[in-house]
């Protein structure tokens, strides 16, 4: 696990929390200055491009991912997370009291004294107060061997690093906070070290660009007994001290946003670091200057010079990269965070359903369809098509930003599934016109939607792949046709269960089982040769990277088994061994087949593929298997018994 | 003979082979891919079903089916039983003709797909060759295979004379007629752990002092097994001593002959190349910032008669030659700080076969729709005139 990495970390922490009590040069009267802070525009501050796991990424997703890591949401207080992340940065004082931080498991709320009242988010405010606590647990469960450790004590340890990334957040802007130990009351020094006249209150920052003058000052003092030093002299030293010592401190911050090339290698640090040793590089010094600006202007609710610093901060990284593609797109990306397209589809994806199952039943009544069915119909299948729009558009925005096909992890590969699911049965409508098509095509977008929503929660859901899997060449003809087979198995077994409610409403409607039986063997055909097709070239890739065509991998039996189940369920019909209701409810049966392929095998945790492992998962799988085969167990012997009778 | 090419056989063999998978995969959370693949996938029978069970085992499917002590058909008994029936159907039944064109390339191409595999699984080699920048070698190491090597002198060509050591069992006899030697197993472990007792008779001989073996547990990863073995040696006419080998000794034992030294070792089995590989350099580089890989290189020198050139093995390309695959598989940090870097070795003659299998199948199922899509329309057009 990656607990590991961060062990030293771990080690450092109680000297950073001590530094905590340093860092707390913000004062009464900020706190209460909040109100301008929260009317500024953060509309090109989200733009910033920051660098996550490895990966370029606008502002707007770096801090929704950071919130999403603390507390499980993607906005807190119906503020968006660039919200909650600027105050982070620049005013910390003003989300003290925002539960923030997840704690999942009671007990993990009780190890920390807290009283059970049901609630799963605590502040800073309240962790800090009992820290010792939470350092002992973790330290105690560090002590022991191995990283098997008590879901109450991996929630702990997730919180305890959590809480030190929070703060180095909150401490990862404060060279530009004004601060206590950089206040320079003495008019001869400032005048000295060329500081403006007119305040007394500075930065790090400043008293940092002005410490050229302050070393012969101190070279003077070395010389001098201190029982001699005047009231300048140990100002002058005081000074020295504070400098030397923030600078010590805070050198090795985590948050990185300058981006540094290094003999082709690119390297990013923080800002602190810049400033410590990387000055002098052509371009550091202007953009830590932006920085301290952008700091300065958030502080005083100065929205134009906010959005210049944002502006030439956003230049510096794009003068530092000029050729990096990932820069290209964060724009875009933070569009695709706004559009919130899937959701649109969705509900898109909802009307088209409903509307379908009203011209389905207007239809059932009179046998023949009649004028109101036909408007439903199209009805249904536009709302179909104006869902596929937003869906179109989400992947191939992702598919743009990440410069991957669009299946590079489960979440991709169920919006990808999703929308393939939905074309097909577009097209099974567009030769059949008897809303079954749009309907099972609704069904398949939505239910896969939301599942993919479920993933949404794991993480960056664009993040960067192992190298392996950096081959976009062998990405895309494997994963795509694999999904494809997906999607048309699923899709199949959606129909599966529209012939068997057909058969239990309405058995007499010859018309509509026989499209049912056409389309469904159509697109179960289709689901065949695609996972057929995906799994061997899954072989061929495999041949390719390690040398073996075919390892019993999870992952490949899974695509095994659907492929197996497929072709059983076809030589099973012409040997007559099952009829057409045998054949619906085998296809339906073939869902819990492909969620096995396509999720299971991650569950188990072990093999190639398992890069997508959720414990939660597990619960909404069994739970999702039991209703299947209680509602399959259930409709199919009525189905088949009132198609005979 | 009719049942055997039979439909219904088919079908039960496929419902069959599906269990087996996928108890197969459960299977392989507890004891490991090896474990699955030795007592599943190609197993004549499974364990019977009551044994998959261990208690830490997470499957609920084989808790439920704890009680029953009856064996499944294991997948080699599965495939061939499909591969039989697949033939036998194509040579009985198949009804050839256009129509069917699809079908038939279908069958053909899993027929295919089944050979390939089979001949796949009996003959291929792997093994892995780990250099350092700089270094050369001619040789690759079986990730799982040993052998009982003896060769004359330390030149580094030289003929070596070798016996599998996999399956060594107690009474088995080796003769090296080189030298004359005599070699009686009197005890073998797949995986041993070495004891020195300080007080143990002396009686048998091991470089590095080891007086006894023990059978080590079977972990679910059989590369990290260290065999060991007890071995009663005599050379020409003399007596017999007792001898341990054990795959982590330091250093092969030397025995003079003729005032000649040769060298006796329990080594990984050697696999010789047709070439000779020699590491420039081993490059991997990260996304900025994480240890995520972006990519693996490692460039290379090939020399073998006629050639002689630089080749560059990464992810996802690796190097042929002569029916030999050459994957960039892993790197670590030699002693001096230079970079190693690991190739997994392949030798498979018919790694085509597959590829033209797959084309073949896919072809063929995608005629075969075709034709069944089209058909059904026309006769209900017919119908509805």
């Amino acid at each position: 696990m990656k607990y590991s990495m961060h062990y030293l970390v771990v080690l450092l922490a109680g000297s950073l929390f001590s530094l905590a009590s340093f860092a707390d040069y913000a004062t009464a009267e900020e706190a209460t200055d909040i109100r301008s802070k929260q009317t500024l525009d953060l509309e090109v501050f989200r733009r910033i491009p920051v660098l996550r796991d490895g990966r370029k990424m606008p502002m707007d997703t770096f801090a929704r991912q950071q919130l999403l890591q603390f507390s499980g949401r993607k906005s807190i207080a119906g503020k968006s997370a660039v919200d909650w992340f600027a105050r982070v940065l620049f005013a910390p004082e003003s989300v003290r009291d925002m539960p923030v931080f997840l704690l999942d498991n009671p007990e993990s709320a009780q190890a920390l004294g807290f009283e059970a009242d049901n609630r799963a988010r605590y502040s800073i405010a309240e962790l800090e107060t009992d820290f010792e606590r939470l350092e002992h647990i973790v330290r105690t469960a560090y002590e022991m061997e191995g990283d098997d450790y008590s879901p109450v004590e991996d929630s702990l340890i997730r919180l305890y690093l959590n809480l030190i990334e929070y703060i180095e957040l909150t401490q990862a802007f404060s060279f530009a906070q004004v601060g206590d130990p950089f206040v320079v009351e003495h008019a001869t020094l400032r005048e000295q070290l060329h500081l403006p006249e007119d305040s007394t209150d500075f930065s790090f920052l400043e008293i940092h660009r002005h410490g050229a003058g302050l070393r012969p000052l101190m070279q003077q003092l070395t010389d001098t007994p201190q029982a001699a030093w005047t009231a300048l002299d140990w100002e002058v030293a005081r000074l020295s001290m504070a400098l030397y010592d923030w600078a010590h401190h805070y050198e090795d911050l985590n948050f990185a946003m300058i981006p540094l090339v290094e003999a082709g290698e690119e390297r990013w640090v923080s800002a602190w670091k810049a400033i410590a040793q990387h000055m002098q590089r052509p371009g550091v010094s202007a953009a830590v200057n932006d920085l301290h600006s952008l700091a300065l202007a958030y502080d005083q609710g100065d929205q134009q010079a906010f959005d210049e610093a944002s502006e030439a901060f956003i230049q510096f990284i794009h003068t530092q990269l000029p050729e990096d593609r990932e820069l290209q797109w964060t724009n875009l990306e933070v569009a695709l965070n706004k559009l919130n397209p899937f959701f649109c589809s969705k509900l898109l994806y909802t009307f088209a359903f409903l509307v379908a199952i009203a011209s389905l039943l207007t239809r059932a009544e009179f046998r023949e369809p009649g004028r109101l069915s036909l408007t439903l119909r199209w009805v249904a299948v536009g709302f179909c098509v104006a869902a596929l729009i937003p869906h179109s558009t989400g992947i191939i925005m992702r598919i743009l930003i990440m410069g991957r096909p669009p299946a590079t992890n489960l979440y991709a590969t169920f919006l990808f599934v999703a929308w393939v699911g939905a074309i097909l049965g577009l097209l099974v409508e567009s030769r059949q016109r008897m809303a079954l098509g749009v309907l099972s095509a609704a069904i398949c977008g939505l239910s896969l939607l939301l599942v993919a929503n479920y993933f949404a929660y794991d993480g960056d859901t664009m993040g960067k792949v192992v190298a392996v899997l950096s081959s976009n060449f062998w990405l895309s003809v494997h994963v795509l046709t694999i999904t494809m087979g997906y999607a048309g198995c699923v899709l199949a077994g959606l129909i599966g269960h529209v012939y068997l409610m057909t058969g239990c409403f309405a058995p007499r409607n010859n018309t509509l089982l026989d499209a049912l039986k056409r389309a469904l063997y159509g697109v179960l055909g289709f689901g065949l040769i695609f996972t057929f097709l995906g799994t061997m070239l899954g072989g061929v890739w495999a041949d390719q990277s390690w040398g073996r065509f075919w390892g019993w991998d999870p992952k490949e039996n899974g695509a095994l088994l659907i492929v197996l189940w497929c072709a059983g369920l076809f030589h099973a019909k012409i040997a007559r061994m099952i009829g057409d209701v045998g054949m619906a409810a085998g296809s339906a049966l073939g869902i819990i087949i492909i969620m096995f392929a396509w999720l299971g095998v991650n569950l188990l945790g072990v093999g190639l593929h398992s890069y997508g492992f959720t414990s939660g998962l597990a619960w909404g799988l069994y739970l999702y298997i039991a209703l299947q085969v209680v509602l399959l167990a259930f409709i199919t012997p009525i189905a088949r018994y009132r198609l005979k009778s | 003979m009719h049942w055997l090419a039979s439909l219904r056989l088919a079908v039960w063999a496929i419902l069959l082979f599906m269990l087996v998978v996928f108890f197969g995969t459960l299977y392989q959370v507890e004891h490991g891919l090896h474990a699955a693949q030795q007592d599943f996938y190609y197993a004549w029978l499974t364990p019977p079903i009551s044994q998959w069970h261990t208690p830490s085992d997470p499957g609920v499917f084989s808790r439920l089916l704890a009680f029953l002590p009856l064996p499944l058909p294991g997948g080699m008994t599965l495939l061939w039983v499909l591969s039989i029936n697949l033939l036998l159907s194509m040579v009985l039944k198949f009804r050839y003709g256009w129509r069917n064109i699809g079908s038939v390339l279908t069958h053909a191409g899993l027929l295919l797909l089944l050979a390939g595999g089979w001949v796949t699984h009996i003959t291929a080699e792997e093994g892995y060759l780990t250099l350092q920048e700089g270094e050369s070698s001619n040789v690759a190491a079986s990730y799982t295979q040993w052998e009982i090597a003896l060769w004359e002198g330390e030149q580094i060509e030289r003929e070596v004379y070798a016996f599998p050591a996999n399956d060594l069992k107690a009474g088995d006899q080796l003769y090296f007629e080189q030298v004359d030697l005599h070699l009686e197993v009197q005890t073998y472990h797949r995986n041993a752990e070495a004891f020195i007792d300080p007080d143990a008779a002396r009686d048998t001989f091991n470089v590095a002092g080891i007086t006894r073996l023990a059978a080590a547990p079977l972990g679910k990863n059989p590369e990290a097994y260290l065999p060991g073995v007890v071995l009663r040696a005599r050379m020409g006419d003399g007596g017999a001593e007792g001898l341990i080998l054990y795959a982590g000794d330091p250093s092969p034992v030397m025995l003079v002959v003729d005032d000649a030294p040769w060298f006796l070792e329990l080594r990984r089995r050697r696999i010789p190349l047709p070439l000779q590989v020699q590491l420039h350099e081993f490059r991997a580089e990260f996304e900025p910032n994480t240890t995520i890989p972006r990519s693996f290189s490692s460039r290379i020198n090939v020399t073998a008669p006629g050639i002689d050139r630089e080749v560059v093995v990464e992810m996802n390309r690796p190097f042929r030659h002569a029916g030999f695959t050459f994957f960039q598989s892993s790197y670590g940090e030699a002693d001096d700080g230079s970079d190693m870097s690991t190739f997994t070795v392949v030798l498979n003659q018919w790694m085509l076969a597959p590829y033209v299998a797959t084309g073949v199948t896919v072809f063929g199922l995608i005629v075969h729709f075709m034709v069944q899509m089209l058909r059904p329309r026309r006769e209900l057009r017919r119908e509805g005139t």
